[in-house]
């Protein structure tokens, strides 16, 4: 390729740039102006970008599945965790199946169990997927257990005030009345929470919410281009 | 206050937010510019990230990266932002040695955005025949279905250090602790309080608060990430003065 040819290339390279981040900048000003001003123009803007966001995420969804069921597909081949694999991609068609199929299609006799609202999801959801959500969920309990077991060894100065700090508020948590000098547990417990802890969540929070705001400014001032180099 | 004064105060805030920022970002950009040393303050998660590919590829193992369990669009975009930074870092890092991270994401939007980031790392380099689109995996949308989803991928004996950036929920321990109990390489940022202190038992390496957001800074070095990091410094004063004299006020009466 000539020297020509790489600058027309550099220069319509440059272009898609400049227009996609023109896009993308133009469309996050206009959904940040209509939270602010009380625009028909804007609001009816935003409801357009919002409609448009809902058919792109679903076509990304349709990719997404897609995604799933290859690197599945390449497990299975590879023999590594087959068995899950195959159990994941059943479980999906078993579902999925009945999910999309139209009650039109099937008859009077099936048309109860397919469909989005059909029995077979409402099934899927209600037995299998809410319960074994909440089984995997406890298990967080036992892995706070060895976080906190990690956490308490002394390995400094800050894990010996984070260890004291946790037996206090232990200790004052202890509903049980044994003797007026237990006050004392409770209300060491009562202030480490409400002022050491209290702070220092404030302020972590504080600076979360401006790097919050500064990291969007930068993604609307094109600064920041995930979409492009 | 009435509504409508209410939203009026609102309207304000946000115009002069929209004026005064790109004028304080765009001065210390040039401030940025013209100077030529900047004093980071040394955060072990950041030195952690530079070079961890190699060093991990060196004992033949791989570096899992969570982008967490938001969505593009969604409260935590921020977040997820910072999380496509580090991507880009670990890309161009894994582009030039051939070995790209193993990302998992639960939102299909940013499977594809950390899909691009990684493709376009290897254009860069000019070897796009060693990239994979399956390097990227989406888990599930649910956050407990993604932990568990990308937790398998953390106990498998190839990935040898684990990276996790993003918006995390109580979930957070069901990725947290495999790759604590199998004491290999992990570093942690999130955007959410209640998980500050679960990171802080699950690893050595975290990003508390605020420190997140200053990953642009310190892996790019690019003059308008650091001049966002003092902008979140300059406002970070401003607010603790304002808070000072409301204080000070209040207990004069």
């Amino acid at each position: 390729m000539g020297r020509g040819g790489a600058r027309l290339i550099s220069g319509l390279k440059r272009t898609y740039r400049l227009i996609i981040t023109v896009v993308a900048l133009s469309t996050g000003l206009i959904i940040l102006l209509s939270f602010a001003f009380e625009s028909e123009m804007l609001l009816l803007l935003r409801s357009v970008f919002v409609e448009w966001c809902v058919i792109i995420v679903a076509f990304a969804m349709l990719l997404g599945v897609l995604n799933v069921l290859r690197v599945h597909g390449q497990r299975i081949q590879k023999g590594r965790g087959a068995v899950y694999s195959l159990i994941l991609i059943c479980s999906f068609l078993a579902v999925i199946i009945p999910g999309i199929t139209s009650s039109a299609a099937v008859g009077e006799d099936l048309s109860e169990f397919v469909g989005p609202t059909g029995s077979v999801m409402d099934f899927a959801y209600r037995y299998v997927q809410r319960p074994l959500q909440a089984t995997l969920f406890s298990l967080t309990a036992f892995f706070v257990a060895t976080a906190a077991w990690r956490a308490f060894r002394i390995r400094s100065a800050a894990s010996f005030v984070m260890f004291v700090a946790a037996i206090l508020v232990l200790l004052g948590s202890i509903k049980l009345s044994v003797g007026s000098g237990w006050r004392l547990f409770t209300e060491a417990k009562n202030w480490i929470l409400s002022v050491p802890a209290m702070a220092g969540a404030r302020g972590i929070l504080l600076g979360i919410t401006l790097g919050t705001i500064v990291t969007g400014m930068r993604l609307l001032l094109g600064i920041d281009r995930p979409y492009s180099d | 206050m009435s509504a409508t004064s209410h939203s009026q105060a609102n309207t304000a805030v946000v115009l002069l937010l929209l004026l005064l920022m790109p004028l304080l970002l765009w001065w210390f950009t040039r401030r940025a510019r013209e100077t030529k040393e900047f004093p980071f303050r040394p955060i072990i998660a950041f030195q952690t990230l530079q070079g961890l590919l190699g060093r991990t590829a060196e004992s033949g193992k791989r570096v899992h990266l969570s982008l967490g369990s938001s969505w593009v669009g969604g409260d935590q975009t921020a977040a997820l932002a910072v999380g496509l930074t580090v991507l880009r870092h670990l890309a161009d890092e894994g582009a030039a040695l051939g070995i790209s991270p193993i990302v998992t994401v639960a939102d299909p939007a940013l499977m594809l955005v950390a899909q691009d980031t990684l493709y376009r790392a290897y254009q860069r380099t000019g070897l796009t025949t060693g990239y994979r689109s399956t390097d990227v995996q989406m888990i599930a949308p649910d956050p407990t279905a993604y932990a568990v989803g990308a937790q398998e991928t953390i106990n498998r004996e190839t990935v040898g250090a684990n990276v996790m950036i993003g918006h995390f929920g109580e979930e957070y321990l069901l990725l947290g602790e495999p790759g604590a109990q199998r004491e290999i390489v992990q570093m942690v940022g999130a955007d959410s309080v209640p998980v500050q202190p679960l990171m802080w038992a699950t690893s050595d390496r975290v990003l508390l608060g605020e420190e997140l957001f200053a990953a642009g800074a310190y892996l790019t070095h690019r003059p308008e990430h650091i001049a966002s990091l003092y902008l979140q410094d300059t406002l970070r004063v401003l607010i603790v003065i304002a808070i000072a004299i409301g204080v000070l006020l209040r207990t004069l009466g």
